[in-house]
């Protein structure tokens, strides 16, 4: 009898748990007030300029990533293992945001995810300056005095100017490496101990990128490459200001401070060794729900890029979050459309596309009001030569906004007055099924039906690989930059989706790739854009507006992200961590 | 008996073989081939000709180059002769490693999730089949089957988002080795653990009240009630013993379930068991891992499925070994 | 002097909704709401408001309104109408599913139980193989291959639970081949199909039936598994996992109302079914008939009946 009774009580406590547990009441209790929008103007919001407070070295500074590094070998893959790596190797040039960005001048936010720093907002970092000695050799001076970290097998060793030769030789070396990126280099050599010398058959304006900040710069030791121990992660050795110590597979990747590091800073007048930071964390968080409530917890430091739609409620609950906006994050949500072929070969019958779109009742209903309603593919926010929306040519800007008569007048004169059936391919992507879903909706209206097929990226990839994509396609690009502006538009590119082919736009460009002078680069660059822009080979999505937050106790951050390409060390080495404030407000 | 199980185990071979190939082939079937990602997430390719000498460049490093059935060989000679599943495509690290790291995750996991589903569905089966239709059976059966109604990502999203907003408290992120901070790891496991033998509860306690109804249903079950037996004697000692057995087959049942049914709590309470492995690498295209992984589970889940089976015709006094 | 106890003959059918109502009210409420799910998906068209991936308004996630009585999602879509096709694509994937996986699970281990012998050696190591894989595992894998889309899913689902479920027709059909009513039926010469339809098959149907029942409320749920991991019914097409798994969550503190209503309406669904399948091995197992339980429960109503007068 007893146990049958302690039996029904259990069951009746469980039962009444997972009641509670399952009703969830509404929890955004007071009907708050979505924070109004930020201000398009505006790319950098600061709360109050920051008191310049002494820093205190020691301290945990904590990360979440959404996706494990594949490897960490950095000759391997681009940017999924360069985003944890990234703390241990450097490259020769680096983002400068002690002059340009929010610490100095203020002109550029670094804080595009995925995105390129202006070649003009570059400084040397692992090498002392470049010199072109004549008009196809450039040259390097490496800088000396740089050690690389102290973990076998090498074992503290200067770096030199073979090392940097090595590393970048290696793009045609390792397989994997796309053979036909560097196709203006000739060869690297290094001519002498503290001396690399590349010889170029052409000249390249983005050539800071390809050769010094870009993907597959980073300098690794010629030990790793000799022993073929570069992708094992104990072995991770370069010259950053972060040491690997440990992988726990798909969970965390943990490193500890470099006592050695050669670089230091300055903070109101005293220069301080860097980092500051006696540990450094990374935890693989694919789910985002978790991850935004490890960030709410305080388990996690720094969130990084995060949609309005996560980053606005989380500002509400917690006012005190530092946090800065960025409009455009430098990634594009763009569906490519077909330029070879069927009813959208026709210029007018793509314009109709983009008209037939209201972009602000998209970004309204998407994305809560915040972001861009279109985005320049070419010259974003903080370039120098960016024109604003409001500022372009009336027949661009018309793009952004809503007239479907006039779209349906296009179609009429193109003839389809009755429309037209096209596929869209989409990604799995969360935004790109509610992008997908209401671009169908808003081209219905004007007659044009488009059927949703949702792949994941794989079979994307594989679709356009092998030349089956459908009329659209939806990717997110990282931004159009001149340094990827090949891969993209040219007309034989695996990543050139539409098969777009302007004679215009290619004169134009390869202007801008052979002007020397950067304001002679960045006049082709304007015509590029607006070229680009007129003849719509990309339907351009309104943009969220991303979010970086951060805790109060993280101090001497700015919301920086890359300066180089998928590395964050340059920020990250500067932050100091308040112990005592974090103490004081219970985390 | 000897015989029985060793015909058991022979006929293990055939169906492992049958199983590897399948598998060897099937995950080689899904589309968008692993070199052609690795080829177009490398970015900036200018020209097909250049894709072209990339893809080959890849595919010989991979060993992808040689026809399928001399891959199928190699895989099957590297793991007879020296116990080694093959290389990731992607990470570049032996899958045997890979496999033996989550391996242990996902067993406590598991366990974690069997001792749930048992102690909800134990209690709950007995009751249900010995108070047919009485307020209590309702109450019993509506509980286990309202645990296995809520679906478990629906109730891991409430138990992580929740309670980070009301009390400030978030699952933990960071594994915690038993060896450090066993009440830390246990009560990392506890959760996702419940939460997964919730689902499974259901099922069983279903399944066990059904064999507890039919066995106080046999006539030695009256008999001992006519002989006047209390009801504690004839449930305990007669009636639970019989209707256990096939009890243990559904746990048998359950096991593959629990070894790679949890991904979707792994996800969500971050914790990288095989599950999360097997959905990653399926993304990835990663041929190797998939096929080292899923052989690993084949084999562990034929392996207790022979345990089963044994204990099962060594309790079981009417199985014929024929 | 006991009277005879006479029992008033009814018809098989009547018989057994009267049993279903009055002993196991619990299971009649499940069939009530079986009967309501099914009614939805049927008259989807007629009873939605609004047309399931209509954008009402142009900005969403709102709440419960007397416009809209669930509110609207994120796109400005009624929640209501998108609950209610949702339930037509939960009926169509979970019954054909279930229908698929059950014939083919009886003509499977139907057929290996009957002959035995080499077909159910070979057969069986066939289904061993298959078995030996994690469900989940499976359908990773086959939904990888086949790409998503709802005819996909069904066929997935299908063969997947037709295969590792034909262990339970070849047990009931191997028990039921030892009865004695079997080998009668061979000496008087019945041909192999005249046995199995006229006397295995009758016999099988009462567990078919349960595996029937006990397997749509699974099919359910496991498509809403496969949603949350985005192989499951694409969207736009609203089904109840994917509403739960995608939107639901991610605006779960903005509008939580987008993660209730469809939690409640699989809930309720799955347990409805849950119940109404229970009530049905109850009533219908053969297995589970006289003995103590029903016997006992028949004549303690008699005599209740007879000493109260």
């Amino acid at each position: 009898m007893r146990n049958k009774i302690l039996w029904m009580l259990v069951s009746c406590v469980m039962a009444l748990s997972l009641v509670l547990a399952s009703c969830a009441p509404a929890v955004v209790e007071e009907e708050e007030e979505v924070a109004p929008p930020v201000d398009e103007e505006e790319v950098v919001e600061e709360k109050a300029v920051p008191k310049v407070e002494e820093p205190k070295y020691g301290g945990t500074l904590r990360l979440v990533r959404s996706a494990s590094p594949v490897g960490f070998d950095p000759g391997l893959t681009n940017w999924s293992i360069d985003n944890f790596v990234g703390h241990c190797y450097e490259k020769p040039l680096a983002g400068d945001i002690d002059k340009y960005g929010p610490r100095g001048e203020n002109l550029f936010p670094f804080c595009y995810w995925g995105g390129v720093a202006p070649l003009d907002y570059t400084k040397p970092q692992l090498i002392e300056g470049w010199e072109f000695t004549d008009p196809m050799t450039l040259v390097y001076h490496v800088r000396q005095g740089v050690h690389f970290q102290n973990k076998p097998p090498v074992n503290g060793r200067e770096m030199d100017a073979e090392d940097v030769a090595l590393s970048l030789r290696r793009i045609w070396e390792v397989p994997r490496f796309n053979t036909g990126y560097w196709s203006f280099v000739d060869s690297v050599e290094a001519i002498d101990k503290w001396t690399v010398q590349f010889k170029l058959n052409k000249f390249d304006s983005a050539w800071k990128w390809m050769l010094g900040y870009g993907w597959y710069t980073m300098v690794i030791p010629r030990e790793l490459v000799e022993q073929d121990l570069a992708n094992k992660w104990e072995y991770v050795c370069g010259t950053g200001p972060f040491i690997l110590t440990d992988y726990v597979t798909d969970t965390a990747v943990n490193f500890k401070k470099n006592p050695d590091y050669w670089d230091t800073t300055t903070i109101a007048g005293k220069e301080y060794k860097l980092p500051f930071v006696d540990r450094f964390t990374i935890y693989i968080i694919k789910d985002v729900p978790t991850s935004v409530a490890a960030f709410r917890t305080g388990k996690v430091d720094v969130g990084m890029n995060w949609m309005p739609t996560e980053a606005l409620p989380m500002l509400e609950s917690h006012p005190e979050l530092e946090h800065i906006s960025h409009d455009c994050a430098g990634s594009l949500m763009v569906i490519h459309i077909q330029c070879d072929g069927g009813p959208t070969e026709d210029l007018r019958v793509r314009r109709a596309l983009m008209l037939a779109l209201d972009n602000q009742a998209m970004l309204d209903k998407l994305h809560m009001g915040d972001g861009l309603l279109m985005q320049n593919p070419w010259l974003q926010e903080g370039f120098p030569s960016y024109v604003p929306l409001e500022e372009l040519p009336a027949d661009i800007r018309e793009l952004a906004e809503y007239h479907p008569d006039k779209a349906k007048q296009l179609l009429e004169e193109a003839g389809y007055p009755d429309g037209f059936k096209i596929k869209m391919m989409s990604p799995t992507w969360d935004f790109a099924q509610d992008n997908a879903a209401v671009c169908a909706a808003y081209w219905e209206d004007i007659g044009v039906h488009c059927e949703i097929d949702t792949r994941d990226m794989g079979i994307l990839f594989a679709t356009f690989y092998a030349g089956k994509q459908p009329a659209l396609m939806q990717i997110n690009r990282g931004g159009l930059h001149l340094c990827e502006s090949q891969a993209e538009t040219n007309p034989d590119s695996l990543w050139n989706i539409g098969r777009w082919i302007d004679p215009e736009f290619h004169g134009y460009l390869d202007n801008a790739l052979a002007a020397r002078e950067p304001a002679e680069r960045d006049r082709w660059l304007k015509e590029m854009n607006l070229r680009f822009m007129r003849q719509v080979p990309m339907i351009f999505l309104p943009n969220p507006a991303t979010r970086t937050l951060w805790w109060p106790w993280v101090k001497n951050y700015y919301g920086e992200a890359e300066t180089e390409f998928a590395t964050l060390n340059t920020p990250f080495m500067r932050i100091w961590i308040d112990q005592e404030l974090k103490k004081e407000m219970g985390y | 008996m000897r015989n029985y199980i060793i015909r058991r185990v022979i006929l293990i071979i055939p169906t492992l073989l049958l199983a590897s190939l399948a598998i060897f082939i099937v995950t080689r079937l899904i589309p968008g081939d692993v070199i052609t990602q690795m080829v177009a997430e490398g970015g900036g390719t200018l020209s097909r000709e250049s894709d072209e000498a990339t893809r080959q460049m890849i595919e010989q490093r991979l060993g992808l180059d040689v026809p399928i059935y001399v891959q199928f060989g190699r895989w099957v000679t590297g793991i007879v002769l020296h116990g080694d599943l093959g290389t990731s495509l992607w990470r570049d690290t032996p899958v045997t490693k890979e496999i033996l790291q989550r391996f242990p995750i996902t067993l406590e996991l598991g366990i974690f999730g069997m001792v749930t589903a048992m102690i909800i569905s134990f209690p709950i089966g007995i009751y249900s089949a010995i108070r047919q239709d009485s307020a209590g059976d309702y109450i019993g059966r509506s509980f286990a089957i309202a645990c296995m109604a809520a679906p478990a990502f629906w109730v891991g999203t409430l138990v992580v988002v929740f309670p980070s907003v009301w009390w400030g408290w978030s699952p933990s992120i960071d594994l915690i080795p038993f060896s450090e901070d066993p009440v830390g790891n246990l009560a990392q496991y506890a959760i996702p653990g419940v939460i997964l033998g919730m689902g499974t509860a259901g099922l069983n306690m279903r399944y066990l009240r059904t064999t507890m109804l039919e066995v106080l249903r046999q006539d030695y079950i009256r008999t001992a009630w006519s002989k006047g037996l209390g009801e504690r004697m004839v449930v305990m000692r007669h009636a639970l013993k019989n209707a256990l057995l096939p009890v243990i087959t559904l746990v048998g049942l359950q096991i593959p379930v629990l070894i790679g049914g949890a991904v979707i709590l792994e996800q969500i309470f971050c914790l990288p068991g095989m599950g999360r492995l097997l959905l990653d690498s399926a993304r990835a295209r990663d041929y190797t891992i998939i096929s080292g992984l899923v052989l690993t589970m084949a084999v562990a889940i034929l392996f207790v499925n022979l345990v089963i089976d044994l204990a099962y015709a060594y309790l079981d006094p009417r199985v014929q070994y024929r | 002097m006991v009277e005879a106890i006479t029992e008033k003959r009814r018809g098989a059918l009547a018989d057994f909704f009267l049993r279903l109502v009055k002993e196991k009210p619990l299971g009649a409420l499940g069939g009530v709401v079986t009967l309501l799910f099914l009614f939805t998906a049927i008259f989807a068209d007629f009873l939605a408001p609004h047309g399931m991936n209509e954008m009402v308004e142009v900005v969403g996630l709102s709440g419960p309104s007397t416009n809209y009585p669930l509110g609207t999602d994120q796109l400005g879509r009624d929640i209501l109408s998108r609950i209610i096709y949702g339930a037509r694509v939960s009926v169509i994937v979970s019954l054909v599913a279930t229908t698929l996986a059950v014939l083919i699970s009886t003509i499977l281990g139907g057929l290996s139980g009957f002959f035995g012998g080499k077909f159910d050696l070979v057969a069986q190591r066939f289904v061993d193989a298959w078995m030996c894989f994690p469900g989940l595992v499976v359908l990773i894998v086959a939904a990888s291959i086949v790409g998503p889309g709802m005819w996909q899913v069904i066929i997935c689902l299908g063969l997947l639970y037709g295969i590792s479920g034909s262990r339970i027709p070849r047990s009931a059909v191997i028990g039921i081949k030892e009865n004695v009513y079997v080998d009668a039926a061979r000496v008087i010469g019945c041909s192999t199909p005249r046995t199995l339809y006229r006397h295995i098959m009758p016999n099988v149907m009462a567990v078919l039936i349960i595996l029937f029942t006990t397997r749509v409320p699974l099919m359910i749920l496991v498509e809403a598994g496969l949603s949350f991991l985005g192989l499951g019914v694409p969207p736009p097409t609203p089904t109840w996992g994917g509403m739960l798994s995608t939107e639901g969550r991610r605006y779960m503190l903005q509008n939580p109302w987008m993660a209730i209503w469809p939690g409640l309406a699989l809930s309720i669904v799955v347990f409805g079914i849950s119940m109404f399948g229970d009530a049905m091995r109850d009533l219908l197992d053969p297995r589970l008939r006289g003995g103590v339980g029903r016997y006992g429960v028949k004549v303690k109503a008699r005599l209740k009946t007879k000493i109260g007068e």
